[in-house]
């Protein structure tokens, strides 16, 4: 089956499936949500990423008042 | 305010209020201001292709460091370039041809925002890697100091490039060989849109370059005569061939990190107004009303004629032909 989708988002379903698939896998990298530590001011994943390759993975991922989460931005 | 992070100079010397020095920092803080606001709007309506990352905010940082540089010395960049590039006297002509993408620009169209650059008058070029400049900056120092001309070569780079291994290596590399180079650190609080609070591991970064044995000092980046008195000490530091100065100057920019990106998603209406009522150029206006060094309309006569002079440099590139299809392979690595 193929489909036709932007290279962001490929990119985006390809990490998440992975990481669904395999609890080990973490992601690192700078500015991969934006306004990271700001959730407390009502900031969540503002960009995820500047070509938003990595929306929506910090909701999914980060589990919450963890300081080793897997989704380390 | 300036926080000595260092054992020496714990204060600068008050910047004498002489009317030439006086009418050049404002006029290069309003120059600046006026070009990205018009980028803004050319950009906005379509007028001019592309996104760019603008300097509003920022002004008076190139503006205090470039006001004691001779056009000799050499200026090293960012992606948020403009403001450099006009405080070290790049013509806004060319500037803006090239943001056009013309033929006169000083790359001749074929660099944009984030590679304007021009040797002549030691603009050395912006880039659109994260810290860069930084090693280029520190190359001509070393050529500076090895062929003894007394250049002064300045890295301009930002709280994110604080996170760039190749700025450690070139601290560490103009401490040892004591080379005439000042590092401009320019902390505006963000990383695109993360924030210097939660990813930097230390509230003044003046801290870490301190440790490579160098005068380090916060700089109340939004007070364009504390900029300019400590970036005094450090070019007579580098003529002196005493080695380098970091400068870490605390400051913001109004705009997000490019055209078209909206910071509030990570910043609020409170912090952006706590930064705007600091505006560096409506402090500058209050504080030469305050000691009547110049009136509103002297003032006034020079935002005038920098607005006549980007209008022209508007006409002129909208005038520029485009490159011709030749150029496409010349000056071009691949």
């Amino acid at each position: 089956m193929t489909r036709e989708l932007l290279a962001s988002r490929a990119e985006n379903e390809a990490i998440r499936h992975e990481m669904e698939r395999d609890p080990s896998i973490i992601m690192l990298g700078e500015d991969i949500a934006g306004a990271a530590g700001r959730a407390h001011l009502g900031f969540v994943d503002a960009w995820g990423g500047p070509m938003r390759s990595t929306k929506g993975l910090v909701q999914q991922f980060v589990r919450s008042g963890s300081s080793t989460h897997r989704f380390v931005k | 305010m300036t926080t000595a992070i260092s054992t020496e100079a714990p204060t600068s010397a008050p910047v004498p209020r002489e009317p030439d020095l006086l009418y050049r920092l404002y006029r290069t803080m309003y120059l600046i201001r006026a070009f990205e606001q018009k980028i803004d709007a050319l950009r906005t309506s379509g007028q001019q292709q592309g996104s760019a990352h603008l300097y509003v905010g920022q002004e008076a940082v190139a503006t205090g460091v470039c006001a004691r540089l001779n056009a000799a010395d050499y200026v090293a960049s960012t992606h948020r370039g403009h403001g450099h590039a006009i405080g070290k006297g790049v013509d806004v002509a060319r500037m803006m041809a090239e943001l056009y993408g013309r033929a006169t620009g000083t790359n001749k169209g074929k660099g944009g925002s984030m590679h304007i650059a021009d040797t002549k008058v030691g603009m050395l070029g912006a880039t659109g890697i994260v810290g860069a400049g930084t090693p280029i900056a520190l190359g001509a120092a070393l050529s500076s100091k090895t062929r003894k001309t007394q250049q002064v070569a300045v890295a301009f780079f930002g709280d994110g490039a604080m996170g760039q291994g190749p700025v450690y290596e070139c601290m560490n590399m103009a401490s040892i060989w004591k080379l005439p180079m000042i590092f401009v650190c320019e902390n505006n609080g963000y990383a695109e849109s993360t924030s210097a609070e939660y990813a930097l591991s230390t509230r003044d970064l003046a801290r870490r370059a301190a440790a490579f044995e160098m005068p380090a000092h916060v700089v109340d980046g939004q007070d364009v005569f504390d900029v300019y008195a400590r970036a005094g000490e450090a070019v007579e530091r580098a003529r002196a061939a005493e080695g380098p100065t970091f400068l870490e100057c605390k400051t913001y920019r109004y705009y997000g990190h490019f055209l078209g990106d909206d910071p509030l998603r990570y910043r609020t209406k409170d912090e952006e107004a706590y930064y705007r009522s600091r505006d560096c150029i409506e402090r500058f206006e209050h504080t030469i009303r305050e000691e009547s060094l110049l009136t509103d309309r002297e003032l006034e006569a020079i935002r005038e004629e920098v607005n006549a002079t980007i209008e022209r440099a508007v006409e002129f590139a909208e005038q520029s032909p485009l490159p011709d299809v030749a150029e496409l392979t010349t000056e071009v690595l691949a």
